[in-house]
Order: C-alpha cells, then structure tokens, then sequence
C-alpha cells in the first residue's frame, strides 16, 4: 500500500519535472496571417487575422508594428448575450506554453489604426509581431475578401 | 458508557455525512449531461416579435445626408443591424451577411431594402457611411443620427448601445457595444423578426422571401 503510494507521488512529481514549460523559451511561429480590404475610408481601421503556434514556453504578444497603420493592438469582439463588445485585449495577449492561438473573425484579431494606405484584395504588407521574450517576428500579410 | 467509542463513530458518521454530500453534488453537476448524451448544435434562427411592435416616428440623416424615417422605407421590407465604420472585424460581417442574403433573393434582392444604422454619429459621418455600405453594394442604406433619436430608435428594437473607453494614446480610438441582432421590418414598417448574429443568411433570405410574396 505505502509502495503504491510512493509511486503515485513519484510520478505526478516526475510528469511536472522534466520539460517544465515556464522556464523554456517559447518557439513562435506565425501562419496564415490575413487582412479585409478596408472601404477607401480616410482615417479607417483594418483588421488583421492569424495563427500563432508556440511549441515552447510561454509568451505574450506585446505590439505590433507596421508601416500600413499608425497603430495596431490586439481586440477581442464578445457577442454577450445578445451584445456586441470589441475591447482592447489589455496588458498584451497571452501565448501559453505548447498552444496555438488563433485570431479569427468574430473573436480576437489585430485591429490597424489611422491606416495610412487602402487595401484592396490582393495586396500584401508586413507587419512585425513583437513578443514579451524579445523574439521581433515578421508576418506577410495578405489582403482578401472574405 | 464509552465516549472515546462514541466519539469515533460520531466522527465517522459525520466524514461519511460529508463524502455522501460531496458524491451527491458531483453526481448532481454531472448528471443532466449523463442522462442527455451527446447534444446537436441547435441551429439558429428568426425570433418572432409576438405583438404588433411600431417603429419610432423619428427622422434619421442617411447616407446622402437626407433626412430619412421609417415611414419613407415602406414599401419594401427592410434588413437593419446596428454597428459602426470603425469596427474592423464583426460589423464587416454583418455587412457580408447582408449582401449574402439579397444574392439569395436573387432577383427579389432589390424589393428589399438593407440598412446600416450607425451607433456612432461623431467618426460615421454621411460621406464615411456611403463608402462604407455602397462597397458591400451599391443599393445598401447607412444612416445615423443624434444619441437620444439614436436611443429611441434601438429602444425601439430592444437593444442598446454603449461608448466604450479608448485606448489613451488614442481618443479617437473608442469601441462601441451594440446590439448583435439583426432586424426584420415589413413593407408596412412593422417590426417582423429578430435574428441573432450568425444566423444563416438563407434562413433570414427565407423569411424576406416570405415578405416579398405577400
């Protein structure tokens, strides 16, 4: 009785001990990263989709940059009950360890302020995904109609 | 009599009182979805407004900066959602939505009217309305007006909306909740139906269709 136990403890101990996420440096990679045409408004907005694999320790998506917009964060929209709430996902966007995070209409996405330039379908710009563990990561993204 | 005894099974009774309790809620917790199974995902549709509901009689400014009421869309039923230009990511799919049912209607699409109504008079102003509706399409209607007519009017469908907090290094970058229905009015500007957002379009096409025949 006391050996099984001992090797139940064991082994919960031993599942947390090797590969124990929070010390690992995260491995970002980025996929699938989309934008709407915006509507040729002077002053618009733009939204920006994509897919943020992590196959490391945890990390938080800080800021965006880009020439297209004068500012980008990341906002999450919320259909609560019956009402629509977009709010700005504040203090940057979590990253667990070993998980994808994907920005997807009606959910979290990036939204590009004071857009510099229209988009039109097709059209592809870059913007740098920049993370809480220093990693500067540039994305090509690419305009399309849905 | 011997206390330490009846003191143990006191104990006892009162660990087993417990454990049966804890059982008892697990069991309760999970049971609805044990007895249930594995459940459909229901699919959405229109909810009918029960009991003949009037629109406000207030005027609105539209797209082209005319002043526009409920009464001058009769004739045609209307598709009308609340949202606002600057709001990159759910109001453009509203907007697809919209477009997605009149191509369902076919050639019916332009006996019916679809209606933008901005929550957000201050940045949607008449000119960013109309690029806004008219690149979804060309026949599509955008209109605001003052808060309280603002108010009236989405009261009016029992919605509300709110100004949200912008981001400080930017004032002009407030959200606003709104209502995510979408709203059916007939020709005779009555209230019909209300659908909630992600209702597939041919169901909402449907119902118009239904409208269209009378």
């Amino acid at each position: 009785m006391i050996g099984l136990i001992f090797i139940c403890v064991l082994s919960l101990v031993g599942c947390g001990l090797p590969g124990n996420a929070s010390s690992q440096p995260s491995q970002i990679a980025v996929e699938d990263a989309w934008a709407r045409p915006t509507v040729g408004l002077t002053n618009a907005v733009g939204g920006v989709y994509l897919v943020i694999e992590n196959m490391g320790g945890p990390d938080k998506l800080t800021g965006i940059s880009g020439d297209v917009a004068a500012m980008s964060s990341v906002h999450e929209t919320k259909d609560n009950n019956g009402m629509m709430q977009m709010n700005e996902v504040q203090g940057g966007l979590e990253i667990p360890a070993n998980s994808t995070v994907t920005l997807k209409p009606g959910g979290l996405h990036i939204m590009m302020m004071d857009m510099k330039q229209e988009l039109k379908a097709g059209d592809t710009f870059k913007l740098t995904l920049k993370f809480q563990s220093g990693k500067d990561i540039p994305v090509d993204v690419t305009v399309r109609d849905e | 009599m011997n206390t330490k005894s009846d003191g143990f099974k006191v104990l006892v009774g009162v660990l087993a009182g417990i454990a049966a309790i804890v059982v008892f809620g697990l069991v309760l917790s999970f049971a609805p979805e044990l007895a249930r199974g594995a459940q459909p995902t229901p699919t959405p549709g229109g909810v009918p407004v029960g009991r003949y509901r009037p629109l406000p009689d207030v005027t609105l400014t539209n797209q082209d900066a005319q002043p526009m009421s409920f009464s001058d869309l009769r004739g045609k039923p209307v598709l009308l959602a609340f949202g606002y230009t600057h709001c990159p990511d759910v109001c453009p799919l509203f907007m697809s939505d919209m477009r997605k049912v009149k191509r369902h209607l076919g050639a019916d699409g332009d006996r019916a009217n679809f209606l933008l109504i901005s929550v957000d008079p201050k940045r949607d102003t008449p000119d960013v309305l109309k690029k806004y509706v008219s690149a979804f399409d060309p026949t599509f209607l955008g209109a605001t007006a003052d808060d309280a007519t603002l108010k009236n009017v989405i009261y009016a469908f029992d919605g509300i909306f709110e100004i949200g907090p912008a981001s400080p290094d930017n004032p002009n970058s407030y959200p606003v909740s709104h209502t995510s229905f979408t709203y059916l009015v007939d020709a005779d500007g009555r209230w019909q139906m209300k659908y909630p957002f992600g209702t597939p379009t041919d169901i909402i096409a449907r119902d118009m269709q239904a409208l269209l025949s009378k």
